[in-house]
């Protein structure tokens, strides 16, 4: 399937900040989350992606063109920003109303798409004629959520969307992506709340200090963590024992020792190599073993280990 | 006999997938509907309204309270004659000099002062063109008739010392000269140097200089700049209706000024108001379209309209070569001055009215054109504006 985003060599620094640092990736149709600390390079990629910002060095394509000041793109992109920012004195039927004018709607037919986006994300009636000055960080999402899809987008850019939403709110506003990305809107959003894209999307990219550090579908990402390094609990009769004779077999990066609960924690250096050699590892050092626990591999675990 | 072969059985069609409807793209009208409800709509908000209100009632009332009250709509004149007073200095003065008037002498110079003061102040002045400079005419040539009879009356001694005292009579009477309408007093002060060429730029600028950088600080820009428009169009969007709103509340605190001034009993108002409404709209445009360049280059545009206002506008503005042409005011004062109260007061010198009326209306083009290239060129980021 042809990627709808492209990087090649993207960097962007802000004077000697830097943004982006030389990232190359492909974002697949379909829905992909971006993933990342504060500071990663999220919303500068994202604003690059939404022809807010201009690469310093390198190109962006989304759907094959440059989308700085293209108003032809800009007719299949959808954007919500992380900020709660709203006019505050606007309605938020009068609001989308401007914007789906200036999406290229008309007459009667962009009132009603109005109504019904914000009816889609689910802002109660009630609201509709309150000032947005007065609105919860919730409300705001939704009303943000609205205008991102007024116009239908082919491709729909979230930036951390389900910000100051309620856990219900967040399941409606899953509920809205998943629906979408089942009618072939490609959906690329960004967030911290790691649980919340790894039930939601199927593509993950990882960003850290301007890096790319994972990108791919989950599994790929988890077949790769095999090459990582490795976490164990085990529960042993010895732990520290045990401890002492892996330590000198030098396959450890380092252990956690819990002598009260017979725990030891382990972080191999390789996995393969320690698989190979852990039975014989274990009949060397004498040691008793109740219980192995692999860490579960996880999103979390995932983005813990690639950002350190 | 030919023989057909039996054609292969139809495979099962699928349906057809319905075409993806062509991407919206927004008509003009549509855009620029949306860019005003976005210009208009926050200025009726609570936050504002009062503001608002204040500002727009702020002058014509400063013009009430300040103006005078004429009575049956004719100021009070200072005499330019004084008899009384003028023959008493001057008999001070020749005493002073050891040369003091005789009884018979004071007499007959009061009587010369009186006889001259009612035939100037008979003299009907009209109003229009050199109006000023006729009564300044016929006030010298009073002086001269008064000193010419003065010889008749005055010894060889005395006259020299007369004569230098008449030629300053007619100095400080030049100096109370006025147009027949009154404007010394403060409404046109209020309305030409204060309003128009103070209030007026200043509130274009921050209205319109504010157009990006009040977005980008509101954070809302990227709303707008991810709709199907490029950048140049909104920015011209965007200042057309900036511009209207200046124009309709701009339009509604002249009137009351205007009104405040006609409370007042102001003449010659409903002569000067269309010149002054036309002249306005011109101005609006004109200072918008600075405005908007301005907030182009910098964050503190309103430093540098300030810079701006004092080298072309002040400086540039006053060189008596071509180079003046450059100044905005200059031409908003030559399409003023086609009104002869106006003119009376500020005697200004015209650059020709195609000429101004060309200038007002290429210049908001190409701040215009030049800030959209600025803004075409130009990223904003929420975070590094805001930490400028």
């Amino acid at each position: 399937m042809n990627p709808i985003i492209q990087a090649n060599e993207l960097s962007r620094w802000y004077g000697i900040v830097m943004g982006l640092n030389n990232v190359t990736f492909d974002v697949a149709p379909g829905l992909t989350g971006l993933v990342g600390p504060n500071g990663a390079g999220k919303s500068t990629l994202i604003q690059i992606i939404t022809g807010q910002l201009q690469p310093s060095s390198g190109t962006l394509t989304v759907f094959g063109e440059l989308p700085w000041n293209n108003p032809r793109l800009m007719r299949r992109i959808g954007y919500c920003p992380e900020r709660e920012a709203v006019p505050k004195d606007l309605r938020p039927l009068e609001w989308l109303l401007g914007l789906a004018w200036l999406s290229g709607l008309r007459g009667s037919a962009a009132e009603e798409r109005c109504a019904a986006t914000l009816d889609r994300v689910r802002l109660a009636r009630e609201h509709w004629s309150k000032s947005m000055g007065q609105f919860s960080k919730g409300m705001k999402q939704r009303v943000k959520l609205a205008q991102g899809l007024l116009h239908q987008p082919d491709l729909l850019v979230l930036d951390e969307p389900m910000n100051g939403l309620d856990p219900m709110g967040r399941q409606e506003i899953a509920t809205i992506l998943k629906r979408l990305a089942g009618g072939g809107v490609s959906i690329l959003v960004s967030s911290h709340i790691l649980a919340e894209l790894e039930s939601l999307c199927t593509d993950i990219l990882i960003l850290n200090w301007g890096r790319i550090l994972a990108s791919g579908s989950q599994r790929d990402i988890r077949t790769d963590l095999k090459n990582w390094s490795e976490e164990l609990e085990i529960h042993c009769d010895a732990p520290e024992r045990l401890a002492r004779h892996l330590f000198e077999a030098d396959v450890l990066l380092g252990f956690d020792l819990d002598a009260a609960q017979q725990l030891l924690h382990i972080r191999v250096k390789d996995a393969a190599t320690f698989y190979a050699r852990w039975t014989r590892l274990l009949l060397e050092s004498g040691v008793t073993v109740q219980s192995i626990r692999s860490q579960s591999r996880s999103l979390k675990n995932i983005f813990d280990k690639v950002t350190g | 006999m030919s023989t057909t072969p039996n054609p292969a059985p139809m495979a099962s069609v699928p349906p057809p997938v319905p075409p993806k409807p062509e991407p919206l793209r927004p008509t003009v009208l549509g855009a620029w509907r949306a860019i005003w409800l976005f210009t208009w709509r926050p200025q009726f908000g609570w936050r504002r309204l009062p503001t608002h209100l204040l500002g727009l009632l702020l002058l014509p009332v400063l013009v009430y309270l300040t103006l005078p009250v004429l009575r049956g709509g004719h100021p009070e004149r200072t005499p330019l004659i004084r008899p009384d007073q003028q023959v008493n200095e001057i008999a001070r003065r020749l005493a002073r000099a050891g040369l003091p008037l005789q009884p018979q002498q004071r007499e007959q110079l009061l009587k010369i002062f009186r006889e001259e003061s009612a035939a100037l102040s008979a003299t009907e002045f009209p109003t229009g063109e050199n109006a000023v400079a006729r009564q300044k005419g016929a006030v010298h040539a009073a002086f001269d008739r008064i000193t010419s009879r003065a010889q008749e009356v005055l010894d060889d001694r005395q006259l020299p010392p007369f004569r230098t005292f008449t030629q300053r009579s007619v100095l400080v009477a030049e100096g109370q000269i006025r147009p027949s309408w009154h404007p010394g007093e403060p409404f046109y002060h209020w309305l030409l140097d204060l309003y128009f060429f103070v209030v007026l730029p200043l509130q274009c600028v921050r209205g319109s200089g504010g157009l990006i950088r009040d977005e980008v600080q509101a954070d809302t820009l990227g709303f707008l700049l991810t709709r199907p428009l490029s950048r140049a169009r909104l920015l011209a969007l965007k200042y057309a209706a900036q511009t209207a709103w200046l124009e309709l509340s701009l339009l509604a605190e002249t009137l009351l000024i205007f009104a405040a001034g006609a409370l007042r009993q102001q003449p010659n108002l409903l002569e000067l108001l269309p010149l002054f409404l036309g002249a306005q709209v011109l101005a609006v445009l004109a200072w918008s379209a600075l405005g908007v360049f301005l907030g182009q280059l910098t964050k503190r545009y309103m430093a540098l309209a300030l810079v701006y206002g004092l080298i072309v506008e002040m400086g540039i503005g006053r060189i008596p070569t071509n180079i003046n042409t450059l100044s905005l005011m200059r031409h908003l004062k030559t399409l003023l001055a086609h009104n002869s109260a106006v003119q009376n007061v500020y005697e200004w010198s015209g650059l020709g009215v195609p000429t101004s009326l060309a200038a007002l209306i290429l210049a908001p083009l190409l701040f215009v054109g030049l800030a959209a290239l600025l803004f075409t060129i130009h990223e904003y980021h929420h975070t590094t504006e805001m930490e400028k």
